[in-house]
């Protein structure tokens, strides 16, 4: 089983690590789930609008001291 | 778990005990005492609530996210109304006078174009000066990039300082809305601008669902407000209070006086900015006057609002050293060189001409915004090319 590639936003102010997952959704993703691992709420709840925006569904949790959230196509 | 309570702890006492030694201190006083303590409880409510400026403007472009916006939008209000409580008993008859000290700038094209390039500056940083300062507490290593670059912004600014002075500042209209209106008239105006921001920004931007598996409900409401982070209107709401206690008892908030002044004394012994800078001391809020003692109020606040993120940060196991990418700190140094130069011209930042401009009824505060909110704009168009 291959593995979800993952994006890693941890220790990024806010605004530019959107830019960079919106960016990997549409160029890198092929239209595949991934995940993103951050450690800031606040852009972690940001990510579900992001992925409404784009017809995606994206589920955030705790994933010990961070933050992850499961990109999927809808 | 334990440290980061104890650490926590040690902070905050630390905090008190410096306030209880400024209290005593024949140099400082009850003023700075008072100063340090707000600084701290500013510090602690944005970090808690995640108040930020940027954001306000920024999520707004990028994601339609209205939390922010409305946030910010609740401090003004609520901000306005303390003020116009203080102000009206200050100053019963506003035809006459000015409040001495309240954030009431000469009007001008200058703080439309400081605005633009704070604005923008502050998307590409990540962060305003405030900001910067509270993600200080929280361990970032971008934010001292950006404050540094604020600082040779300042740099810049002060070659430029004599034109603006000269050109729009000097003779720039000094419009105190409650002059004109009357304090019920400027504060319905003031009021109703904001609702009708408010209502544009709740049509325009859908709300955030609540997360899939979020417990609803009042008690995880109040669990959010006291241990998760607090909603942006509740942050909103402590920073309008906080604002209209610390104009009451000292003067109005601002986070960038300090700065302007540390950045002018480096570059005076240097020999590599002016010396003199035309009319600075007669405005609001621009530079501490220096008063022999080791601190200035304005550097008492600022370090106390760095303490009191810290404390909310180790408290909510959200202090960690945070390093970024290279091109992270790029766009905090570009970004903070633009935040300094906007914050001079315009005579104050987000925090002392934004916030307590509008909330002292100025013009000046507005028209700072409607600069911001262009930059901010620009900023994002930018920011989206860099990603």
């Amino acid at each position: 089983m291959i593995e979800a590639p993952v994006v890693d936003i941890r220790g990024e102010p806010c605004g530019m690590p959107i830019l960079r997952v919106e960016d990997f959704l549409l160029k890198e993703s092929g239209g595949r789930p991934f995940a993103v691992l951050g450690d800031h709420e606040q852009t972690m709840d940001q990510l579900r609008l992001l992925a409404a925006r784009h017809g995606w569904s994206c589920e955030v949790a705790r994933d010990g001291a961070d933050w992850r959230a499961e990109f999927r196509p809808a | 778990m334990m440290i980061r309570y104890a650490a926590a702890a040690v902070l905050a006492a630390a905090l008190v005990l410096a306030a209880a030694r400024l209290h005593g201190h024949e140099s400082y006083g009850r003023a700075a005492s008072f100063t340090l303590l707000a600084g701290a409880a500013f510090g602690f409510a944005i970090q808690r609530s995640r108040f930020c400026f940027t954001a306000a403007f920024r999520d707004l472009y990028l994601l339609r996210d209205r939390r922010m916006a409305l946030g910010t939008l609740a401090a003004l209000a609520s901000g306005s109304v303390g003020y116009l409580v203080v102000l009206g008993a200050q100053l019963p008859d506003p035809s006459r006078y000015l409040p001495p000290t309240a954030h009431i700038a000469p009007s001008g094209l200058h703080l439309v174009l400081g605005g633009a390039a704070f604005g923008t500056g502050m998307v590409l940083a990540g962060g305003c000066i405030s900001g910067s300062l509270y993600r200080l507490g929280e361990g970032s290593l971008v934010a001292p990039v950006t404050l540094g670059a604020a600082a040779a912004g300042y740099g810049l600014a002060f070659w430029t300082w004599d034109w603006f002075y000269l050109k729009m500042i000097a003779e720039g209209p000094v419009v105190w809305l409650p002059r004109s209106l009357g304090y019920a008239g400027a504060a319905a105006a003031q009021l109703a601008a904001l609702a009708l921001l408010a209502g544009l920004v709740l049509w325009k931007c859908p709300g955030l669902p609540p997360r899939p598996g979020a417990p609803v409900g009042p008690r995880a409401a109040l669990r959010r407000a006291l241990v998760d982070g607090w909603p942006s209107w509740m942050g909103g709401l402590a920073v309008g209070a906080i604002a209209t206690f610390v104009f009451l008892r000292t003067s109005p908030l601002g986070v960038t006086s300090e700065l302007s002044r540390v950045s002018h004394e480096i570059g005076k012994a240097l020999g590599i900015v002016p010396v003199e800078l035309q009319g600075l001391g007669k405005l609001p809020g621009c530079r501490p006057a220096a008063t022999g003692a080791a601190f200035t109020p304005n550097a008492i606040f600022v370090l106390a609002l760095v303490g009191g993120s810290a404390v909310a940060a180790l408290l909510a196991g959200e202090f960690k050293v945070r390093v970024g990418r290279p091109r992270t700190f790029a766009m905090a140094a570009a970004g903070g060189l633009l935040l300094g130069f906007g914050a001079m011209i315009s005579l104050g930042c987000t925090v002392g001409t934004m916030l307590s401009g509008i909330m002292a009824f100025s013009l000046s505060g507005w028209l700072f915004a409607a600069g911001l909110a262009g930059g901010a704009w620009a900023g994002t168009k930018l920011m989206r090319k860099l990603a």
